[in-house]
């Protein structure tokens, strides 16, 4: 591969690693492809470092992807939810009976109203994207959302919502996973500053 | 728009505008085009996020050209909105100019004095 390719190659997985959806990423190393094919520049003179133009080119984007009430109503989201992960682990914690037992579930109604703010949200992010790690976060997300919706419209009917240690367990792993993904969508994951350090290979350009 | 600014990432948007208003054009052109002009030198790193900012915004849509040879083009035009704002800067920055024209004008009288 030229050195043109490697650093195109490496644009897309920057673009990627930033929640780009596909077509919006293909069309920017498109873009950057003609640019290089017509100047003869090389990749890093006309463009810097790969981490830094996908950088420059999600900021570009990010303030129309990301508006402020979506922001708040994520921010929301992930509280709830992280709050009723926290209320579930407290309430297995005081339980008796072992795995053996059962836990009134004191959640439902914060995963409910969770379920509420960022169902809609998250359905509108999956429109916009693709692929493995993400789609797992989003999974993740709806999953927490679609038990929260079910346990309120449970408890809603009358029905007492008694859930098994086990599955109690579960619900409060799916709580915090929903939050750590809600949060990596909305908010930036943690991890991708480091990533991007270990992958960029254009500190050897 | 920023048209608060005579250098920097407002006045680059509307020289792109102004560019682009010269009749639909792709990356590279108008970068060769503020070269011309003796507005300098923009590199793609910066004309790109750029454009990808006045896309962003519905400022400009985009529109892929299949060439005769090499890779499809990107080839950029003014929506409305793109027309709008570049009125509004190019009024923006001639009340700028004339403003600094003024100052500066002043200074060298009153050095000269």
């Amino acid at each position: 591969m030229s050195a043109a390719d490697d650093y195109l190659s490496e644009l897309r997985r920057q673009l990627a690693a930033r929640y780009w959806p596909t077509p919006r990423v293909r069309d920017a190393v498109d873009e950057a492809r003609r640019h290089l094919h017509e100047t003869g520049e090389a990749p890093v003179d006309a463009f810097g470092q790969p981490a830094d133009y996908a950088d420059a080119l999600d900021a570009a984007w990010r303030p129309r992807d990301r508006p402020l009430p979506v922001r708040v109503v994520a921010a929301i989201a992930v509280a709830l939810l992280a709050g009723a992960a926290g209320t579930l682990v407290g309430g297995l914690l005081a339980m008796e009976g072992g795995l053996e037992g059962s836990v009134e579930v004191p959640v439902v109604q914060p995963v409910a109203l969770a379920a509420a703010c960022f169902v809609p949200v998250v359905i509108t992010r999956v429109r916009r994207r693709s692929g493995g790690t993400k789609a797992f976060l989003i999974a993740a997300a709806l999953i927490g959302g679609v038990a929260g919706v079910v346990g309120g419209v449970l408890q809603s009917l009358g029905v007492g919502l008694q859930l098994s240690a086990p599955l109690a367990i579960v619900l409060a792993c799916t709580c915090v996973l929903a939050s750590i993904g809600i949060g990596a969508l909305f908010f930036g994951a943690p991890w991708r500053s480091r990533r991007r350090a270990h992958r960029s290979p254009g500190g050897s350009r | 728009m920023d048209t608060r600014s005579l250098t920097g990432r407002g006045s680059l948007d509307l020289f792109i505008l102004a560019a682009i208003a010269r009749g639909d054009a792709h990356g590279y052109a108008i970068a060769a085009s503020l070269k011309a002009l003796g507005l300098g030198d923009v590199k793609g790193g910066t004309l790109y996020p750029a454009l990808a900012r006045l896309e962003a915004g519905g400022l400009v849509v985009p529109r892929w050209e299949v060439g005769e040879a090499g890779p499809a083009r990107k080839l950029y035009a003014l929506t409305a909105r793109g027309w709008t704002g570049l009125k509004d800067g190019a009024e923006a920055w001639r009340a700028q100019v004339d403003g600094a024209g003024r100052l500066l004008a002043e200074a060298v009288d009153a050095g000269a004095a």
